[in-house]
């Protein structure tokens, strides 16, 4: 694929790339230009868009370990919109994205087993969803399949949207998310959150307070120089 | 006991520990109220023998968060970074202001913030170092502080994060919404919903109930608990 074709597949507006996914291969194939938007500073999110991927896909399994590893650590916020079957290779990229948004018609399929890229699937769905209530336990989600309401309630997503209008409603998200804030703090708020993806939140809460606290101080510091 | 300091107050009765944000109306979190609440817990909490605690606002509201340009001005001319923009040192206040909330987080006995009026900012994040969240009727909640330009610096990222999910936590940062507190219970941020004039006697009689149950606290079975509690005052 060329440059100009890789760039086609990805559109930016407005400091935000969207991706229309069928293929875990497409995301290999624009990953490159898309780490020199974000080494340019010229883009804030990354919105993947897809209803349902090519489970067939000629990705082998360390080029797909490679995708994991890239979304859990991207500098910018990841956003994954998903409709219609939810389940294998799109679950876990969606698991590893930092916001998640379903369409009316999603169903996440969970495994019989556990996830098998994560070590602990527990760990990983306390992550994403927080403090379990009393209505399930995250390993009875295995084997199970979740429709989008359901889907709001345990928070494995944060809004269902109209898949019909898709970018116009993620904007409508995202505007209301980012506002006017500039791409500085952005960053250091993600950064923070990105922090708890790598270390998850059992580990010792002073050390991963830690990012959290310096990227406050920076902030500070930096608002003060403005206004000076 | 009975400790009453400028912009705080911790007083014991019936074995209970209770720690009033008192500078009303707003109760801030300013530096002297963070220098007094880190006393008072290093001083007498952890001093004390009592089976629980409840910590609320005197007034209207629990908190109105913190003074933010008094507090950028601190960490500003006390943080220094590198060429690269790492933050390499930061002011020593910060860990004992943190320490101070993370005790009442690791807290082996109940710790129940009764949340009345505004309760946002590092008023908020005071109630999710908290094990249990109460709101009176009316009452908002959240961290802002995204809208002035930071964002929670007391933990209030991680409190979310474990409560509600990394997703949410992020969305709810990000876009430094406030929430009612039907809101706020919808999503999990808050355990609970009463009447105001009920906020306190409510939040003792569950501590109470948690506290006569013949097992050991635990925090893993604090929605059990206030489930029953419930149930049995139907």
């Amino acid at each position: 694929m060329t440059v100009k074709e890789e760039q086609k597949l990805l559109k930016i507006q407005n400091r935000r790339a969207f991706l229309y996914l069928t293929d875990l291969v497409e995301l290999v194939n624009i990953k490159d230009v898309l780490e020199i938007h974000v080494e340019r500073n010229e883009i804030d999110c990354f919105i993947i868009i897809s209803s349902g991927i090519n489970e067939s896909s000629h990705l082998n399994q360390e080029k797909k370990i490679e995708l994991y590893k890239l979304f859990q650590n991207f500098p910018i916020l990841t956003i994954v919109v998903i409709d219609n079957i939810c389940n294998g290779d799109l679950l876990l990229l969606a698991m590893m994205c930092d916001i998640r948004l379903g369409g009316e018609n999603l169903s996440i399929h969970f495994p019989n087993e556990s996830l098998g890229m994560f070590s602990d699937f527990e760990d990983k769905c306390k992550l994403l969803m927080g403090r379990e209530t009393s209505s399930y336990t995250y390993a009875s989600l295995l084997g199970t399949i979740i429709h989008s309401e359901e889907a709001i309630k345990l928070r494995l997503i944060n809004q269902i949207i109209h898949m019909d209008n898709d970018i116009q409603e993620v904007n409508k998200y995202l505007d209301r998310l980012l506002g006017s804030k500039n791409s500085c703090q952005i960053k250091r708020i993600i950064k923070v959150f990105h922090s708890y993806k790598r270390y998850g939140i059992n580990s010792s809460t002073d050390f991963i307070v830690e990012e959290e606290i310096k990227q406050f101080c920076y902030l500070a510091s930096k608002d003060l120089l403005h206004d000076k | 006991m009975n400790i009453k300091m400028s912009k705080v107050s911790y007083e014991e009765k019936n074995g209970l520990g209770y720690i009033l944000i008192d500078d009303p109306p707003a109760n801030k979190t300013s530096i002297e109220f963070l220098d007094e609440f880190g006393v008072i817990v290093r001083e007498y909490v952890t001093q004390s023998n009592v089976k629980g605690i409840i910590i609320t606002g005197n007034g209207r509201h629990f908190s109105s968060g913190a003074d933010v340009d008094k507090l950028k001005e601190i960490y500003s001319n006390q943080t220094i970074i590198d060429n690269n923009g790492n933050v390499v040192s930061y002011p020593s206040r910060y860990l004992r202001d943190r320490s101070s909330l993370h005790y009442f987080t690791n807290l082996n006995k109940p710790v129940i913030s009764a949340i009345n009026g505004m309760c946002i900012g590092s008023g908020f994040e005071i109630a999710t170092s908290s094990h249990i969240r109460i709101c009176g009727k009316g009452s908002i909640v959240g961290l802002p502080e995204s809208t002035f330009g930071f964002f929670p610096g007391l933990s209030g990222t991680l409190r979310y994060t474990e409560c509600i999910g990394l997703g949410k936590a992020l969305e709810l940062v990000l876009s430094g919404e406030t929430l009612f507190a039907q809101q706020a219970f919808e999503i999990g941020l808050v355990h609970g919903i009463v009447e105001k004039k009920d906020l306190l006697k409510y939040c003792e009689d569950l501590i109470n109930y948690i506290l006569e149950r013949p097992s050991i606290y635990s925090k893993k079975y604090i929605q059990n608990y206030i489930d029953e509690f419930n149930q049995l005052n139907k």
